[in-house]
């Protein structure tokens, strides 16, 4: 168990806001009526309508579409999972996406599929100050869930965004986890060198664990927040690093990825362009 | 000869547009559509380069080559229930259609055909009625451009929702828009219905006979057509002023009727709507023994040949047949 204590009382307040994009639900099973279509179903205030597109899940992916099967088998059920720098120019902001394929019949229905995906974009500075905080929360609540359609469209169009108090961690104490996990695990000696490497080459990379290397998401999103919260503040490729996990396609930049139905890591491979 | 051509599928959500695309290649290469036989057309999913390349010969080592592609992804998730189209973009096809058999000089001379078929969310261009769709502004402009260079659009509609469509006025202002544009290139407009195998519900095995049958599909036709608003619409296209396009009209259904046993396939003890398949295979292998679908080739045929079936009504064969009821 990777654990490191915060540091002393020192907080800060990050502010997520939150894209959903996919179609309107109701009932228990949240079933689409036939009524409902495509479409950006909630948008926090501080986003603006010119936010769609910048936020969707294929620029966020860096994909022409998405498409079930690049979603991991062992992944369906709560969708694939993605963390880095906004990719459009000069980005200030970081963003997490969860996106997944359910039938409009509802969950554990047998209809068409369609995709549903929900989007966090807080502050990229704060993603660089908390990875691993950052990725632990998201990795747990950020869940591609529809909208509802009996939400009043006003208040969805117009949702507060959500604040998380996140505790800074001492450095030590995260260097002394990283060192214990260097004797004792098969993940943080990879993950060090391919961050390194990327550093030096300059060159995109993935580097692709399996359900031996980890035994859930969770736990690989534990151990990457803790190599990226180690990082130095020098660090070259910040802002080209993604945390990919359940997708079977790794953007451009350094790609850190989780595939539950791999058994084993892959070691680094390149990213095509 | 080589001749490029766009088609665009348009149409409301849930309408069939992706599956009727879907199962294209298969409904040419099992010959389930009206045209003749010997027409001897064929089909095969081509890349972008292989669109715009200069030479149009399939390369000899396609012969041994595994299909792949966008296209494939599309038959394969028509194969495990369908997948909703987004609207974050639209997505293009492209195939090398050639025909081998017996055909008018004319159409003959023009061929092999490269066709660009646009699919996309029927929220594009059909919203439903009232409703307000955010859709991102560039794709709805690149739909459009799509729409304005294509020479031929083919309109998806459901045959059995007809009546309660929520979609018929948004649908009759697109119409206008199309008739009115000067700057389209369109000459040949399919309104293909889907879903025509649920007509035949009922008759079990004598289904697949009654929907062979051309003044079947016509009559279905007039009685869907009826009390449609945009109907006379779409006639304005056919005027010299509204830019003399072909208008067709024709009936299709994807999931089309059982091989052997000739009733509509839906398996009626499968959760959703699924068609019927071999036990103990899976993916697309497991439908292969009874499916073949019906007349899903015929709006592409006619959009790219400008050729009639028996089963592509003309305004002309619609109206004789109102006057012949009359």
């Amino acid at each position: 168990m990777l654990s490191v204590a915060p540091k002393g009382d020192e907080t800060a307040e990050i502010s997520l806001e939150r894209l959903h994009y996919g179609k309107l639900a109701s009932g228990a099973t949240l079933s689409v009526p036939a009524t409902e279509g495509y479409g950006v179903t909630l948008r926090s205030r501080n986003l603006r309508p010119a936010d769609d597109r910048l936020l969707s899940p294929t620029q966020l992916m860096a994909l022409r579409r998405f498409e079930p099967d690049l979603v991991d088998p062992a992944s369906r059920r709560h969708g694939a999972f993605l963390a880095r720098v906004s990719p459009e120019p000069n980005s200030r902001r970081a963003v997490f996406l969860r996106a997944r394929f359910r039938p409009e019949d509802g969950e554990g229905g047998h209809g068409r599929l369609y995709q549903q995906s929900a989007v966090w974009s807080v502050a990229a500075a704060d993603w660089r100050r908390h990875p691993a905080a950052l990725l632990a929360m998201a990795g747990s609540e950020l869940e591609a869930l529809p909208d509802r359609a009996a939400e009043n469209e006003g208040i969805r169009y117009s949702a507060d965004p959500a604040r998380y108090v996140v505790r800074f961690l001492d450095p030590q104490d995260i260097w002394l986890v990283l060192e214990d996990s260097l004797e004792k695990t098969r993940w943080a000696a990879p993950v060090l060198e391919f961050l390194a490497r990327g550093a030096e080459t300059g060159q995109d990379a993935a580097l692709t664990f399996g359900a031996d290397d980890f035994a859930s998401e969770a736990a690989f999103l534990q151990a990457v927040g803790l190599a990226l919260q180690f990082l130095p503040p020098s660090y070259p490729r910040w802002r080209e690093i993604s945390v990919v996990s359940g997708l079977r396609h790794a953007p451009q930049g350094l790609c850190l990825r989780y595939l539950p139905s791999l058994r084993a890591a892959t070691g680094a491979t390149s990213v095509a362009a | 000869m080589t001749e490029r051509l766009s088609i665009c599928l348009i149409g409301p959500k849930k309408g069939g547009k992706s599956s009727l695309l879907a199962t294209l290649v298969d409904c040419v290469a099992q010959s389930a559509f009206g045209y003749s036989p010997r027409l001897r057309p064929a089909l095969q999913p081509i890349t972008e380069a292989e669109f715009y390349a200069e030479s149009v010969d399939p390369k000899k080592a396609d012969l041994l080559s595994v299909e792949r592609g966008d296209y494939e992804r599309l038959r394969r998730d028509f194969a495990e229930g369908g997948l909703a189209t987004d609207t974050l973009d639209t997505y293009e096809y492209r195939f090398r259609l050639t025909v081998n058999g017996e055909a008018p000089p004319a159409v003959v001379l023009r061929g092999p055909w490269l066709l660009e078929i646009i699919d996309s969310a029927g929220e594009i261009a059909v919203p439903p009625d009232g409703a307000e769709v955010a859709i991102l502004n560039d794709v709805k402009a690149k739909l459009a451009k799509q729409m304005l260079d294509a020479e031929a659009i083919v309109i998806v509609l459901p045959l059995v929702r007809l009546e309660d469509s929520g979609w018929s006025g948004n649908l009759a202002r697109l119409i206008d828009r199309l008739a009115l544009a000067p700057e389209k290139k369109l000459k040949r407009l399919v309104v293909v219905f889907s879903q025509y195998e649920r007509l035949f519900a009922r008759l079990g095995p004598s289904a697949f006979t009654y929907a062979c049958d051309p003044a079947v599909a016509l009559h279905a036709l007039r009685k869907s057509l009826r009390a449609v608003q945009w109907l006379d619409r779409l006639r304005a296209l056919e005027r010299p002023n509204g830019g003399g396009v072909s208008v067709r009209f024709t009936v299709c259904s994807a999931y089309g009727f059982v091989k052997r046993f000739q009733n509509p396939n839906i398996d009626p003890h499968q959760p959703g709507e699924r068609r019927f398949r071999r036990a103990g295979l899976e993916g697309a292998r497991a439908y292969n023994e009874y499916w073949r679908p019906f007349l899903t080739a015929e709006p592409f045929l006619y959009a790219a040949l400008g050729l009639d079936s028996a089963f592509t009504f003309s305004y002309a064969q619609l109206d004789a047949r109102l006057e012949e009821i009359a």
